[in-house]
């Protein structure tokens, strides 16, 4: 029998989060436990449990695959979506020789174009008994207030579906330090109550139980184990529109996907209930027909998993140096991945020339390289992306035309400075059009110094669209970052386009 | 390649199959093939095959690849007035290349020159014209001025006639070829409807959201399956949005652009009904080789009106015509209500009636 060395973060101890999968594993395989303290002292002693296995799988610690590819050893990596998702192209391509079992379809996606080996996995727990499915006769919600600073909070939740709900508890234990206590009205519609405290997860359950509505608590997750136990009980599920919520959520068929990024409700969904929570729990009914039946899958794709090329590297300076660069900063892992990119390169069998590639993804120095005075707005506010010296131009947008210009792909950056600041409200009148190819309407979101300040939709005919914004959004130096929701190649032309684009102009709001 | 063999075979003492020269070795063992040409659109369809010397990519190095080609095929071959080259689906830079070699044809004896057309490959490099269209029927015009004996087909009835009146001459229908024998329908407790070949804009990927989620809101018991292969990566990192839309949708399954030939296979075998939410368009003229894979294995479409292959499907009985995402979810539910006896008999002769003017219609290329 083959031994895997199953390596976790020591807090999934007592979540027993990743149980599930070990315990898929424990069918085919002899698994030995080696739990790390995230941010903590590192145990050298992981090399030598690594050693003594036959494969090595990374619950989460994406970062340590190039430890053990190095080590020769067959390397499967499990990320998280949450986790990962920000990390840099490096980071992956660092792990590109494991094999990756992803729980999420954006995760699975950028690491298979990006050369690696990756199986894509849905779990679903067991749903609950169709007799045991909630009612609906009355709206009962409830929330676990884990991230407020993350913008969902009691509050929201409460502009959200307050109007509709009958009841709502609100747990109140969040995830970081901080007095978050909910400020309820005294005219709320529904009977609010709440905790601080659950002995055991049957307690949660049975508070659970009284409800039938289930606000997701954070914005993105690894897999949403809480959301998907909430869906297997047949509640109707709100969640943000991000993964993984949003890859098991299909928005007003199986629950409901907010943007918290947006002003909240209220959201009326009190027709609609029952049905979707109905079609939640179908979903986990089938899902979880499909996730069993997997099983073979994923123990074959681990037996089938040939050895990693070792490299000529000392192993546990490798450990170290990545250990505590991960848990230094960004900026600290960052600057790790860039002095072992040969090191990478050996790791992911790939041409030095082409890893070096991936750093251009981010490199934005010749703009930089550009003094404030060069891309002054002109007196009148008129930002030209027309102007052929491209003096506002980002990343993302194709070469100026007579009288547009084409975002290439689903986002482009402008960059502009303020020749006068201004004050109070200000406005922007921008003309565009959308890619006839993508149908009637295009989606399309503007973010000015990382606010969201436009969120629209554009048309093939070219229109003159408005938004105002608050002044203190603008700086001297400002990054306006367009994100459009598809792009497509328009017949004979090799670009994949969006929209089109002929000038933004700011005014201040008298 | 071997279907046309079969098809135009009985009709020759040989048939010699010419092809590119990156066609990989063991499909040109296989079948057969020689390689002989030069590939001239890795440019705008990428063969993903790294060559040590680059293929030819500007207009001038097509020209005079597809020439050379054409005059070493001539001379090897010795082709003379006994001889017949045809293009099974003829590409643009084969097709200057024939016009402008159009008096050493006849100098070495006028071979008959046949010529199918399928919208696609001739106007692949015709687009650095303004009316591309017009500048492929000028290339067949100069061929028919210096006499050489000309057979035309087209792909759809709807492109023959364009040609035929353009041209001013008969043109043949000659439809893709395919060969499989109709699978029976399964009787099972669920109705898989797929979206097979590979997913494109034109093939209306962009269409599966919207008729996806209606399907699946009316049939809430997830009755209803749905499967696509989702766009190729160069297309794809653009639609991740949208991709993560379409996955979320319970009982829909996503497949990779491109799968094996037996996937493909089992993929139509476990098929109870098939998507073309093609752009009408793109496909006004055109033909569609996925529609013809499901009439022969006795599998009903559905698709928008206004593709040159609808004509077909009305013709032959292929399937159903709609005119939205709304009409076509609406379309799945009816025939999901269809008993799989009334399905099977339906396709078995629609597919009789295309399997026979198939055959006729190759036939009447030829002669």
């Amino acid at each position: 029998m083959k031994k895997i060395l199953f390596v976790d973060h020591d807090f999934h101890k007592k979540t027993r989060s990743s149980d599930f999968f070990m315990d898929i594993l424990k069918k085919r395989f002899e698994v030995e436990l080696f739990y790390l303290v995230a941010d903590g002292h590192l145990d050298l002693g992981l090399l030598g449990a690594a050693e003594n296995a036959d494969a090595v799988v990374l619950w989460q610690m994406d970062f340590l695959a190039p430890v053990f590819l190095a080590q020769g050893k067959p390397t499967f990596v499990i990320p998280m979506y949450d986790g990962s998702n920000g990390m840099p192209e490096l980071h992956w391509l660092a792990a590109r020789g494991a094999r990756f079992f992803n729980f999420s379809l954006a995760l699975h996606e950028r690491t298979r174009m990006l050369g690696a080996e990756s199986l894509l996995l849905r779990y679903f727990p067991e749903p609950v008994d169709e007799s045991d499915l909630p009612r609906f006769d009355d709206l009962k919600g409830f929330f676990w207030q884990r991230r407020p600073d993350h913008g969902i909070d009691y509050a929201y939740v409460d502009k959200l579906i307050g109007k509709e709900l009958d009841s709502l508890h609100v747990h109140k234990v969040a995830d970081i330090v901080g007095d978050f206590t909910p400020q309820v009205r005294d005219d709320v519609p529904y009977h609010y109550t709440s905790s601080d405290w659950f002995a055991s997860k049957a307690e949660y359950r049975k508070q659970l139980d009284k409800a039938n509505i289930f606000v997701a608590p954070r914005c993105a997750e690894g897999i949403g184990m809480a959301l998907l136990e909430a869906m297997a009980r047949g509640m109707l599920v709100m969640a943000h529109d991000e993964p993984t919520n949003n890859e098991y959520v299909c928005s007003w068929v199986n629950g409901i996907l907010f943007n918290k990024h947006l002003p909240a409700g209220p959201v009326h969904i009190r027709s609609d209930a029952a049905r979707l929570g109905r079609m939640a729990w179908q979903t986990v009914v089938d899902g979880r027909r499909q996730w069993v039946s997997s099983y073979d899958a994923i123990l074959d794709w681990i037996e089938a998993a040939p050895d990693a090329k070792a490299v000529d590297v000392d192993i546990s300076s490798l450990l170290i140096d990545v250990w505590y660069s991960y848990y230094a900063s960004l900026a600290s892992y960052t600057a790790f991945l860039h002095r072992n990119i040969a090191l990478i390169a050996k790791l992911s069998d790939m041409p030095l020339s082409k890893v070096i590639e991936a750093l251009r993804l981010t490199d934005n120095s010749g703009f930089q390289e550009r003094g404030l005075q060069e891309r002054l707005l002109d007196d009148d506010g008129l930002l030209d992306v027309v102007r052929k010296n491209d003096k506002f131009i980002g990343g993302g947008w194709s070469g100026a035309e007579e009288e547009w210009r084409w975002v290439e792909g689903i986002a482009a950056d402008l960059h502009f400075a303020l020749p006068v600041p201004f004050r109070g409200q200000v406005k922007c009148r921008f003309f565009a059009a959308s890619l006839p190819q993508l149908g009637g309407s295009l989606h399309c979101a503007i973010v000015i110094n990382d606010v969201r300040v436009f969120e629209g939709e554009l048309t093939p005919e070219w229109t003159w669209r408005d938004f105002t914004f608050n002044s203190n959004v603008l700086k001297i130096d400002n990054d306006l970052h367009l994100i459009l929701e598809n792009a497509a190649a328009p017949p004979g032309d090799k670009r994949i386009l969006s929209a089109a684009f002929h000038s933004f102009h700011f005014s201040q709001v008298e | 390649m071997r279907n046309f063999q079969k098809f135009l075979g009985p009709f020759f003492s040989e048939v010699i199959l010419l092809g590119c020269k990156d066609l990989p070795m063991d499909i040109a063992d296989e079948n057969m093939i020689v390689g002989r040409f030069e590939y001239c659109y890795d440019d705008v369809m990428p063969l993903s095959i790294d060559r040590l010397d680059a293929f030819p990519a500007t207009h001038h190095e097509k020209t005079k690849a597809a020439h050379q080609d054409l005059v070493a095929i001539i001379a090897d071959y010795a082709i003379g007035g006994d001889d017949v080259i045809c293009y099974p689906s003829v590409d643009f830079y084969a097709l200057l290349a024939l016009a402008e070699n159009a008096d050493r044809l006849v100098a070495c004896g006028s071979p008959t020159i046949m010529l199918r057309l399928i919208g696609v490959m001739e106007n692949a490099g015709a687009q650095i014209f303004a009316h591309h269209e017009a500048v492929v029927i000028a290339l067949i015009q100069r061929l028919r001025d210096v006499g050489l004996s000309l057979k035309i087909a087209a792909e759809t009835p709807r492109y023959a006639e364009y040609l035929a009146t353009s041209l001013d001459c008969e043109v043949s229908v000659a439809a893709n070829i395919e060969t499989r024998e109709q699978v029976p329908i399964q009787v099972k407790d669920r109705f898989d409807v797929i979206c097979p070949g590979s997913a494109r804009y034109d093939k209306g990927f962009l269409q599966l959201l919207d008729v996806f989620t209606q399907v699946r809101l009316r049939d809430p018991e997830l009755k209803i399956r749905m499967t696509t292969q989702i766009l190729p990566d160069r297309d794809l990192k653009h639609q991740l949005s949208y991709l993560t839309k379409l996955y979320a949708i319970p009982g829909v399954s996503l497949l990779p652009s491109k799968v094996s030939a037996r996937q493909m296979m089992t993929m139509y075998d476990d098929a109870d009904l098939v998507l073309l939410p093609y752009a009408s368009d793109v496909y006004a003229q055109r033909g569609s080789a996925v529609f013809i894979e499901a009439i022969c294995v006795g599998r009903p479409v559905i698709a928008y009106d206004g593709c040159a292959f609808v004509d077909q499907i009305r013709y032959f009985g292929g399937g159903e015509i709609c005119q939205s995402a709304e009409e076509m979810a609406a379309l799945i539910i009816e025939q999901s209500k269809v008993s799989p006896k009334i399905r099977y008999a339906k396709a078995r002769q629609a597919r009789d009636r295309f399997m026979r003017d198939l055959v006729a219609s190759y036939r009447d290329w030829v002669l």
